[in-house]
């Protein structure tokens, strides 16, 4: 029972008095705001990562972030956009940062190995869905998020990764064959018929 | 040819990813609550305000310099950073009575000195018949001069003065025993010069700038021994200083592991269904009813693990400071330059990785920063010491560097030159000149 009352309480604790609380210190607080948002930002990282670590490392690094900036949080907009766009840029800086190690994938290299038939798209799991982006070169990955998911132009795109905004949308539509390809291959998506 | 639209992808991805929920694991929360309790201590405290440390530095130097300036009665009479100031007054005689001071080292001094009791006289003006007179009414004096016959030269002394009349000096000093000498000229006063050794400890704080948008910054620990060579109200200081850095790096490696490499499907079963062909003639059509099943293989898989990394330096400083002293107070301020060198590196390895884990890495590698062997740097520092006698003194001092040369060899933070800012405990022992 008290568990209930105190998860009601939790949830109705308002962003403004939360940040207010952690800013203050209380450790209970600074936990409360991680798992109101975790799930949902651990979502964004499985995205930009390649695989489940680097979606953790990404995703605690970016909260310590929240709360060594929480300060410069203003209450008038939204704590989990604020949040996630720190999840975002966390994951640009650790693909900037890791760019001189990572490996150069052909696309031909990216083809699917899977064997499968008929699908439709709504049966497509979110599951496999993710699978084919963390397997997307890791160029390719950052710009199709940023892009298709989070919403930035090609010139926003460009100057958060340094790149040309050609490079940009060369990217995206190399991602956007790829996937097209791996969706072909697994027989599961919607065809538009070409007459 | 079937062919999927672009935006029928963008919205397929947009839509399913739009609000995609995955409980992390519960030690993620760890990890972040001990990263925040780090950063707090260290990061945040420190370095998350740049003008900070600096407003701090500078307001230092200037509360010094404001309280030398507005205090006129600071000289260093009343001082007890001078080494044995208090029992040594001769170190404070003024110029006027330096040759009194070579008139009565002079005078011998008798090998073998008794107790007497002293008693006072006057030797009246230009009366030399009155030497005479004092001597016979003070009988005691006789009996010094009598037991100081290996010492002629006072004898002799009082032999002429009846013959030869002394004149009359207009400096009446008399040479009175004085519970406390009154040497309170506002003159000249001779310092000698000294030297000081001292011990100092305390945390640097590095600060390599922005990287990525991320600012970089690592935390050292100073451990030095210094000694000081103090002429006038200035010193000259060197020494050497154990600087111990501690600097968190990340390893990649890769394993092979037995993971999930996509999805089969399998056709469960089939059935017809009767339709029309395109001729108009009545034919089976099949269905399927198909599952998905999870293919496993063997990839390899990168993993990342933060090592805290030890690097020791040695610094050797030169520094050039002022120091005004306020009763048991000392007000300094310095600058100079250092020379810094790396003397040891302890990095993790895969060999002590694999010990200490169990995991056997197939490729293992180091994403730190290599190192520049030496570098030289700018250094301000102010401080305040007390003096708690005229031999040990104890202090804190505040520092700023300003790195001449970068401590990374490669990388992009190869261009950028740190700063840090310090906080040093000092224990100084005096020696006299």
């Amino acid at each position: 029972m008290s568990d209930i009352q105190q998860t009601n309480t939790d949830r109705s604790l308002g962003e403004a008095q939360l940040v207010k609380n952690c800013l203050a210190g209380k450790a209970e607080s600074q936990e409360l705001l991680y798992r109101r948002y975790a799930s949902k930002m651990f979502g964004v990282c499985l995205r930009y990562a390649k695989n489940k670590m680097e979606a953790e490392d990404i995703m605690q690094e970016g909260f310590i972030k929240v709360f060594q900036n929480l300060k410069n949080f203003r209450c008038d907009g939204s704590l989990e956009g604020w949040v996630r766009r720190i999840m975002v840029n966390t994951a640009i800086n650790y693909y900037k940062s890791n760019l001189k190690y990572l490996q150069t994938l052909d696309i031909d290299d990216c083809s699917n190995r899977d064997s499968v038939s008929v699908e439709a798209t709504d049966n497509i799991s979110l599951k496999t869905l993710l699978t084919l982006i963390q397997k997307l070169p890791e160029g390719y990955r950052m710009v199709f998020n940023l892009y298709v998911i989070e919403g930035y132009s090609h010139r926003e795109i460009a100057d958060s990764l340094g790149i040309s905004e050609n490079t940009s949308k060369s990217q995206l539509s190399r991602a956007r064959k790829v996937l097209q390809d791996k969706l072909k291959t697994i027989n599961a998506v919607c065809y538009e018929q070409i007459a | 040819m079937n062919r999927l639209h672009e935006n029928d992808l963008d919205r397929l991805f947009a839509e399913k990813f739009d609000d995609l929920r995955v409980e992390p694991p519960e030690r993620s929360w760890k990890k972040v609550a001990a990263g925040i309790a780090i950063t707090t201590t260290v990061s945040t405290a420190v370095f998350s305000n740049l003008i900070r440390p600096v407003v701090w530095s500078l307001s230092t130097i200037a509360t010094i310099i404001m309280i030398t300036v507005s205090n006129p009665s600071s000289d260093s009479e009343h001082s007890n950073n001078l080494p044995a100031a208090q029992n040594i007054p001769a170190t404070n005689i003024s110029v006027e009575r330096l040759p009194m001071l070579t008139a009565i080292s002079n005078i011998p001094v008798p090998s073998e000195q008794k107790q007497v009791d002293f008693i006072p006289f006057v030797i009246p003006q230009n009366s030399a018949e009155s030497v005479e007179t004092v001597l016979h009414e003070n009988p005691a004096l006789n009996t010094v001069e009598t037991e100081t016959e290996r010492t002629p030269e006072l004898p002799v002394l009082l032999s002429m003065l009846p013959t030869q009349p002394i004149s009359a000096p207009h400096i009446e000093w008399q040479p009175q025993f004085l519970s406390k000498p009154n040497l309170d000229f506002q003159e000249k006063n001779i310092i000698p010069a000294w030297f000081d050794l001292s011990y100092q400890s305390g945390p640097d704080a590095f600060d390599f700038g922005t990287q990525n948008n991320e600012r970089i910054t690592s935390l050292a620990i100073n451990n030095g021994i210094d000694i000081s060579f103090h002429f006038s109200d200035f010193y000259l200081r060197t020494g050497v200083n154990a600087l111990n850095f501690y600097q968190r790096n990340r390893y990649d490696y890769m394993l092979n592991e037995f993971a999930q490499t996509g999805v089969y499907t399998l056709v469960d079963s089939i059935w017809f269904v009767q339709g029309y062909d395109t001729a108009g003639n009545l034919v089976d059509i099949p269905q399927f009813s198909t599952e998905t099943y999870p293919m496993y293989d063997s990839v390899a898989a990168n993993y990342s693990i933060n090592a805290n990394n030890h690097y020791q330096y040695i610094e050797i400083p030169l520094a050039l400071g002022f120091q005004k002293d306020i009763h048991r107070l000392s007000l300094y301020a310095q600058g100079g330059f250092s020379y810094t060198f790396l003397l040891k590196t302890s990095e993790l390895n895969q060999a002590e990785f694999s010990e200490a884990s169990g995991i056997q890495p197939l490729s293992w590698q180091n994403q730190s920063l290599s190192r520049n062997k030496d570098f030289w740097s700018f250094t301000l520092a102010g401080g305040i010491v007390y003096n708690t006698n005229s031999r040990f003194s104890f202090g804190a001092e505040s520092t700023y560097r300003y790195c001449l040369s970068p401590l990374y060899a490669d990388s992009e933070l190869s261009g950028k030159t740190p700063v840090s800012y310090g906080l040093k405990l000092r224990l100084i022992y005096k020696l006299s000149y």
